[in-house]
């Protein structure tokens, strides 16, 4: 029982870190601002996810894990403020990101 | 104005399951201070910017949306890992957007952009009064945006039944 929780635990943290590091790969390989936030966004989500819930397996239920699940919960709340924070700056201040259909085109292609 | 006692409520059980102390009294009376003190920084902003009665119909129903959107963060952080580690066979289209959102009220817009923001490939820009200004890292998470499902559960919450 305990083997199965510690390979549990393990295959979470792995699978956290591989998803940090891509979105760190993907932060240098995309071109532009816009699209790198995109990137760093799975950091955001995903990898905070498995890696805090793969430290609840090793440290069973108490006071700790309860700890750890707020630290998700505030960070899924307070990422995405971030994130707008951010690109809504960028936006603003006259950056223009780099698009395969032009805005006008866009909107023509949409129902609306 | 029951947002009074639930922020108490919520307040103190955050602080006695971050503090882990529950028998020292001087800890306890310190905490019951911050409690109040933060309680009556956010009625101070409540005079302002009422949180009414649809904000607690919206939390009492959170249990049927987080689970849905937790798929869909799923299946979209794949997009991405697929974008980043295959950009020969997945190329990104970058694309923005202007849509209008389904949700009235001042929260659920709050909320929808949110999501929005914290699915992986779609960033919310701008927020005016009933339109979002979108970029996506796909063509695809733009369409389903533009079907409009995540709006829809989105305004389910809101609507009181």
């Amino acid at each position: 029982m305990n083997f199965i929780i510690d390979a549990l635990s393990w295959g979470c943290l792995l699978l956290g870190s591989f998803l940090g590091i891509s979105g760190a790969i993907g932060i240098f390989s995309f071109k532009e601002f816009y699209s790198r936030v995109q990137a760093a966004s799975v950091t955001d989500t995903l990898c905070v996810f498995f890696i805090m819930l793969g430290l609840i397996l090793q440290s069973g239920f108490n006071l700790v894990s309860v700890k750890l699940i707020i630290a998700v919960g505030l960070l899924w709340l307070t990422g995405p403020l971030a994130t707008h924070a951010l690109v809504r700056s960028a936006y603003l201040t006259g950056l223009k990101p780099k698009l395969s259909i032009t805005r006008k085109e866009s909107a023509k292609r949409g129902k609306s | 104005m029951p947002y009074r006692y639930l922020l108490i409520i919520g307040l103190t059980l955050f602080w006695l399951l971050l503090s882990g102390y529950w028998t020292n009294p001087l800890i306890l009376t310190l905490g019951a201070a911050s409690v109040a003190l933060a309680t009556w920084m956010a009625m101070r902003i409540e005079k302002k910017y009422a949180f009414n009665e649809k904000g607690i119909a919206i939390l009492s129903k959170q249990h049927t949306f987080w689970p849905w959107l937790f798929v869909e963060i799923v299946k979209s952080n794949i997009s991405v890992l697929k974008c980043i580690w295959m950009p020969k066979t997945h190329p990104i289209s970058p694309l923005i957007r202007q849509l209008k959102m389904q949700p009235q009220t001042r929260i659920a817009r709050t909320l929808y952009a949110n999501s929005i923001t914290l699915t992986p490939g779609t960033v919310s820009i701008e927020v005016r009064n009933d339109e979002v200004l979108i970029y996506a890292l796909l063509e695809d998470a733009m369409k389903d945006l533009e079907d409009g499902e995540m709006g829809e559960r989105v305004y389910k919450l809101e609507v009181n039944n």
